[in-house]
């Protein structure tokens, strides 16, 4: 007998499904498979997490660890799973720099990405995140803001034309 | 008054690129409800593909395995004791033939010995061989108590009768000399191989 009911679930998939597909994706090469373990581990859940963002971000995580160990026995190129998986975003008509900022992104180490991921698609708080990755709120703050100045020195020569040529010639 | 474009801060910036951020979507996913409650269902019919740990033994099957191996011990046990209970009265017939007969050997060639302690040395010692020994000891020590006094190296065992050789033939070798004949001492007690004792040995055999 399910804990939870068709409805409240499938609001639940629709609000956080994507980001926490894209939050996987920073591990593992099959994203879905981490996301709908947890779906199903949360159906069985008993009793119901209070904070279900952060026990979703953090069930995800470590099925998306488990998917990428077992990934890895199986291939060496382990490391070039994030940039060889699909499109991570949707194609925007007004932005076209969407494949530049997933490369940008996927340039990353693991934990920027991982926390500037669950920030700004899985909107979670910084003492969230804390949680999941097992970081104190601190640290977390300080990985992000670096990983949104790392993102800016890579989009510099994106978003500004003229620093891409640097010192023009007299 | 046309105002000066002021420099963006840093945390301007910063909120910039969040906005520029997240306005970008992640890819949709193909997942339902119905899906999800569905796949839980089936691992709860099925906990074997839910549960991926190690399977459980089967405690019924090893309980059966572990029955029906007691149950073959025991037919064993008893067929072999059966085997055993067939075979009784002979095995039995055997040990009294072997009991009985040391005594009939003992009372018929020895009655005078104590057969009761001893059966069997009682029978070796009635055999033709032990009696001749038995009749040169005797002849030894008569020899002892009626002759001159022997010094200990002079005593030949009995034994000695039974290989004995004709006297001739035992004189011919100990008069052999030596390859290097060592020089007489006076002080040597006579020893077996030499001229006295063999005399000796031959009285001895001729007496």
């Amino acid at each position: 007998m399910p804990e939870i009911e068709a409805e409240i679930l499938q609001q639940l998939i629709d609000a956080h499904g994507p980001a926490l597909v894209l939050y996987a994706r920073q591990w593992c090469r099959s994203p879905e498979d981490a996301v709908q373990e947890t779906w199903i581990q949360l159906v069985k859940q008993s009793p119901f997490p209070e904070r279900m963002a952060a026990w979703l971000y953090t069930t995800v995580r470590r099925r998306a660890m488990n998917i990428a160990r077992n990934e890895a026995r199986r291939r060496h190129h382990h490391q070039q799973s994030s940039q060889m998986s699909p499109e991570w975003f949707l194609p925007d008509e007004n932005n076209a720099e969407t494949t530049d900022y997933q490369t940008h992104i996927a340039k990353l180490p693991r934990l920027q990405r991982e926390i500037l991921v669950a920030r700004i698609w899985g909107e979670l708080s910084f003492a969230e995140i804390a949680d999941v990755v097992e970081l104190s709120v601190s640290a977390v703050h300080r990985r992000y803001h670096e990983a949104i100045a790392e993102l800016k020195q890579m989009m510099l020569p994106i978003s500004n034309p003229e620093h891409n040529h640097g010192v023009k010639s007299p | 008054m046309a105002s000066n474009p002021r420099e963006p801060s840093e945390s301007e910036e910063r909120e910039s690129l969040e906005t520029q951020l997240s306005r970008l979507k992640p890819a949709p996913v193909s997942m339902s409800a119905a899906d999800i409650l569905q796949k839980s269902e089936e691992r709860d019919l099925s906990p074997a593909l839910s549960n991926r740990t190690a399977p459980q033994p089967n405690w019924g099957l090893l309980a059966a395995t572990g029955l029906a191996g007691i149950v073959v011990g025991v037919l064993l046990a008893s067929t072999v004791f059966m085997s055993l209970q067939s075979d009784q009265p002979t095995l039995q017939a055997d040990r009294n033939e072997a009991a009985e007969a040391p005594i009939t050997r003992v009372v018929e060639t020895d009655p005078t010995t104590d057969s009761e302690n001893e059966p069997i040395a009682v029978v070796e010692q009635s055999t033709p061989i032990d009696s001749r020994i038995s009749a040169r000891l005797n002849d030894f020590e008569n020899a002892l108590s009626n002759g001159p006094p022997l010094s200990a190296s002079s005593i030949v065992r009995p034994r000695f009768a039974s290989f004995a050789k004709p006297a001739d033939e035992i004189a011919f070798h100990l008069n052999q000399p030596s390859p290097s004949p060592r020089k007489a001492n006076p002080a040597d007690k006579p020893t077996i191989g030499s001229a006295d004792s063999a005399t000796l040995l031959l009285e001895l055999l001729d007496s």
